[in-house]
């Protein structure tokens, strides 16, 4: 095979997207209009005839264009010559089967724009990039939010843009109803600057009778594209010449019914028939499939043996280039010397090309093409017709190879598991599996596993550690222990003749996997064993891997008391530029500021968080914003600062779709202690509720037990203990002991709720967990949490009448607590510690910092501070106002009509109204008048 | 509604009549033009429904057959009710 050739088609057709860590490789040539034939007829009349229902003034007068007709009635071309001249910028998405996927549909759609408007739907694209797919409603909702902003921020572009057009060819290629429902969401709510054009071979499953009932599409059936008489004529002549009289053109358009297809083979046919007339009288009455097959074989003798053999044999592929077509017809043989002889690929594809032999071309340079879909079709049926089944599995085979070895790897697994080659296939995934991860793709990864039966994978070590590693950005720890174990019984087997290199590699992944739940089960010691025996045989190329087993290693030195020494094993992995992702850069980083955060140094946690804030996107991530905001969250909740944390765990709150789950979970009790220390019982409720939700939406079994946990403690804060002991009693036991890394500690509310009955059982009780807990806390070693502890120590001594070694262990709390400054964790503890406190200082036991604790605690439970450090309104939605939304909502207050608001922001009325049902969606509500209540109700505007 | 005898093409609108098993109840009326739709019992005793389709070319018909097994509903017959 040539190979310097080859390399340059694979990049040509497959371009890694922009961001790094998208988590798909786009097909550029789909994204393509296809160029047009020469010999073309311009279909004037159906031009006009759309661009009449396509008034833009103030917005396209109609969502939609429709063109519904078979295969072969010309929709592509319509659409092409449509465009060419059109006035308005437009996108190009022709949709294949992988499309299916509605996370896929949608990503090429963002490129499929972004060729037009770079750089537009950031919000929509990193929504796709979350390891889970979000709800696809909210994705459509972001999506129709963006394309309805696109006027107004000119992202990058130097003129508003008043109209693009996109356009979706081949949509009867979509099958899968969430596909389908979400264009039909988009297509309802579409913003007026937005025009859609969908071609199709079959009616798509919208709401074509209500579009059409509210003159919001326009339609081009078969009956219009099919040519007229005059249009025959017209294009015949211009295929081959005059020599065809009226006569001949009557029968040829009759008998093809005016089929742009069947009009083409015909005229491909005359061109090399001897006797014209002869030719046409022979085309004898019949259906559209009959002239095909009598047409194709037509055009079939016209060629030569080379070319017939290349037309079927390459119409296995769903596009082909001169150096996959070489592979497929002659394997492996080199073709260097005959590169440009007569029968190369090269030359027959440039001969088809010219000879308008049913090519499209699918991009620019001439490099890749497609066939007319309908004549592949017949191609790939005569192909099944002509060779047996084993010749056709090579050419499969061939296909299968020379796409794994230009990067292709959907299109390559296609082709090996048509050929029935399941291990070729899985070689191919073993060796783009490490590149794969360490981009983050792991949504393709995802179809990788899915094209592949399910028995297969289970009995694969690489394959079934990839389920793992699927397992493991789900967070999902529950299910890995046992899937790791199988993993490992497989690689010790090694029936699949893995090579040491490989085995190691393996193994050093199963290592870094099992040092995590190690970490999780407080065994730093062998947390910390693993992550290093992983390190030991991790090449350097694997950097997520390596990256997650530095951070672990980190953990299991933090956990066995070495916090110093951990946070210099990150700090180095920083400084290693073979390390250096997007990627490991934000796990060095979060393992950084997890570790200081356990430390209880908050300082260093602030400046840790800073210096990620002040990183460019494209070495830290995408995500991670989310992380130093829920850091910095932390820090102002610690610190007593209730309306400054709520600024930063709503900034993770906007990002639930995106960021980690575990985080998000965590944003939400913040909201609700926060408000909680504002007097807002009802939000902090609201919160908390919250926070049962989303542990139900993810399916964490854990979190859904600690969210009940977390409801305890606010009843036990809300003076409900009755509700918190009841609690105490009879959950806790169901919950493990759990490195102390997040805001809600079961076993330290279980101590509380036990505390608050008072009674020598409930005592005795509170002092066994309590003594656990802080065993643990201990072993695992996080003095953020003991601070909490001998907290409540003093107040368990304090009821067993123990008053000197209460007041001994506050001492010391208070110690613990100075260095970060921690004061939320008194606080919330009550005026027991107050009075403790008090204590300490008639006793000179006192430093600033007590008198600084005790001056946050308030006449009643926690003081409003809301105008303390207030600056711009608190949002308690979940899914808060934009600065936009926000603007007008305070006008639709002031009673101004959307013509008014339009005016007044100069933006159109559509928008408006586009806007105003994004604000009563994210209220909940349905009118002007309780939107404006309910937004005085939360505090979200002033009350007039 | 119902034409002149006329030679049936892939463009020809014409009016059809759909018999499925079973019985619709999904919002179908936005999704498919239809002049009559009734629901009756066939000699086993099983609901079928039937659509009468306003005249509709051959894109549009098998687009609703399509929609009609996307919903799950078995395919009985399809007739041409202008011949």
């Amino acid at each position: 095979m040539d190979t310097s050739f080859q390399a340059k088609p694979g990049i040509s057709a497959m371009t890694l997207s922009g961001e790094e860590t998208f988590p798909f490789l786009l097909i550029q040539t789909k994204l393509h209009r296809p160029r047009l034939n020469r010999d073309q007829v311009t279909r004037q009349h159906i031009l006009d005839r759309i661009n009449a229902n396509l008034c833009l003034n103030d917005g396209f007068s109609r969502a939609l264009t429709l063109i519904s007709a078979p295969a072969g009635y010309g929709k592509t071309t319509l659409l092409c010559q449509w465009l060419e001249d059109c006035p308005h910028p437009n996108a190009w998405l022709s949709l294949d089967e992988d499309d299916d996927d509605p996370v896929v549909f949608l990503r090429y759609l963002i490129e499929a724009i972004r060729k037009i408007l770079p750089g537009v739907c950031p919000e929509t694209l990193r929504l796709l990039a979350a390891p889970t797919e979000p709800p696809l409603d909210y994705l459509s909702a972001t999506l129709i939010n963006e394309l309805a902003g696109l006027h107004e921020t000119p992202a990058k572009t130097s003129t508003p843009v008043t109209g693009i057009i996109l356009v979706l060819d081949d949509y009867h290629k979509i099958s899968n109803s969430k596909a389908h429902s979400f264009v039909d969401g988009l297509i309802q709510r579409l913003p007026g600057t937005v025009h859609l054009a969908i071609a199709t071979r079959t009616d798509p499953p919208l709401p074509l009778v209500s579009l059409r009932a509210g003159q919001q599409m326009a339609e081009v059936r078969a009956e219009n594209l099919r040519f007229t008489l005059k249009e025959a004529q017209l294009y015949l002549e211009q295929a081959i010449g005059a020599g065809l009289n009226q006569e001949m053109v009557k029968t040829l358009e009759a008998r093809t019914e005016g089929w742009a297809v069947g009009l083409r083979l015909a005229a491909l046919s005359l061109h090399g028939a001897k006797d014209q007339a002869r030719f046409i009288r022979s085309f004898r009455r019949g259906g559209h499939r009959y002239v095909m097959g009598y047409l194709m074989d037509e055009v079939l003798t016209h060629q030569s043996p080379a070319t017939q053999e290349f037309l079927l044999k390459t119409s296995i592929l769903n596009r082909f280039c001169a150096p996959l077509c070489h592979t497929v017809l002659n394997g492996n043989q080199p073709s260097t010397s005959d590169f440009q002889a007569e029968n190369s690929s090269q030359v027959i594809i440039e001969a088809l090309d010219r000879a308008n032999l049913f090519m499209v071309p699918l991009d620019y340079e001439g490099v890749w093409y497609r066939y007319h879909h309908l004549f592949r079709e017949l191609l790939n049926q005569r192909l099944l017709a002509t060779y047996d089944r084993k010749n056709i599995t090579v050419l499969h085979h061939r296909a299968g190879d020379w796409l794994g070895q230009a990067g292709l790897v959907d299109e390559a697994l296609h082709h090996f598991i048509t050929a029935g080659d399941v291990p070729a296939a899985i070689r191919l995934i073993e060796t783009h599996r490490v590149e794969a991860m360490n981009r983050k793709q792991w949504q393709q990864v995802e179809r990788w596993l899915q094209r592949l039966p399910a028995e297969i994978t289970e009995q694969h070590p690489t394959l079934l550690l990839l389920r793992v590693w699927l397992l493991h950005i789900q967070f999902r720890m529950r299910d890995i222990p046992p899937l790791l174990d199988q993993a490992q019984t497989l690689l010790d087997k090694n029936d699949a003749k893995m090579t040491d290199q490989t085995q190691k590699q393996l193994q050093g992944e199963i290592d870094m996997l099992r040092s995590q739940i190690s970490y999780w089960r407080g065994e730093g010691q062998r947390c910390l064993a693993l992550a290093r025996r992983s390190l030991a045989v991790t090449p350097a190329e694997h950097t997520r891997t390596r990256g997650l087993a530095l951070v672990y290693a980190a953990g299991g030195l933090q956990q066995t008391g070495n916090i110093a020494a951990a946070l210099d094993l990150l700090r180095d992995g920083l400084q290693d530029t073979n390390l250096l992702s997007s990627t490991t850069t934000l796990q060095l980083l979060f393992g950084q500021l997890t570790i200081e955060f356990l430390a209880g140094d908050l300082k260093s946690v602030t400046r840790t968080a800073t210096h990620l804030l002040d990183m460019p996107q494209e070495q830290a991530g995408p995500t991670s914003g989310a992380w130093k905001h829920y850091y910095l969250g932390r820090t102002e909740l610690e610190q007593n600062n209730p309306v400054k944390a709520q600024t930063q765990f709503t900034a993770v709150l906007e990002q639930r779709y995106v960021t980690h789950a575990r985080i998000v979970q965590d944003s939400f009790y913040g909201m609700a202690v926060a408000h909680q220390m504002l007097g807002q019982s009802a939000e902090a409720g609201e919160f908390a509720d919250a926070a049962s939700a989303y542990a139900v939406e993810v399916r964490n079994t854990r979190s859904m037990l600690e969210a009940r946990s977390f409801q305890a403690r606010l009843a036990l804060l809300q003076g409900r203990p009755e509700l918190a002991g009841q609690w105490a009693q009879e959950i806790p036991r169901e919950i493990a002991l759990f490195p102390a890394l997040f805001i809600e500690i079961p076993q330290a509310t279980q101590v509380k709720a036990m505390l608050s009955q008072k009674t020598p059982d409930h005592l005795h009780q509170a002092e066994m967990v309590l003594n656990r807990l802080q065993h643990f806390v201990t072993n695992t070693n996080t003095p953020w949490a003991m601070i909490e502890i001998m907290a409540l120590q003093a107040l368990l001594n304090n009821a067993q009448g123990n008053r000197e070694q209460a007041l001994t262990a506050l001492e010391q709390a208070v110690s613990l607590a100075r260095p970060g400054g921690f004061i939320r964790v008194f606080v919330e503890l009550g005026p027991q510690i107050a009075s403790m406190l008090q204590q300490l200082t008639n006793r000179g036991k006192a430093s600033d910092f007590t008198e600084q604790i005790l001056a946050a605690f308030p006449g009643s439970l926690w003081k409003d501070k809301i105008t303390a450090d207030h600056e711009a309104p608190i949002q308690n939605l979940a899914e808060p106002l934009t600065q936009r939304e926000m603007e007008i909502l305070r006008l639709l207050s002031e009673r101004l009509t959307h013509k008014e608001i339009a005016r007044k922001l100069v933006i159109s009325p559509l928008t408006v109204r586009k806007h105003t049902s994004n604000i009563y969606q994210k209220l909940g509500v349905q009118k002007r008048a309780a939107a404006v209540a309910t937004a005085e109700h939360l505090g979200i505007l002033r009350p007039r | 509604m119902v034409q002149a005898p006329q030679k049936l093409t892939m463009y020809t609108p014409a009016i059809f009549r759909v018999r499925v098993q079973g019985v619709l109840d999904k919002d179908w009326g936005n999704y498919f033009d239809t002049q009559a739709v009734s629901i009756e019992k066939d000699t086993a005793g099983f609901l079928t429904t039937v659509l009468t389709s306003k005249p509709v070319d051959q894109s549009a018909l098998v687009g609703l057959v399509n929609y009609l097994n996307s919903l799950g509903l078995p395919l009985i017959s399809i007739e041409c009710l202008n011949q």
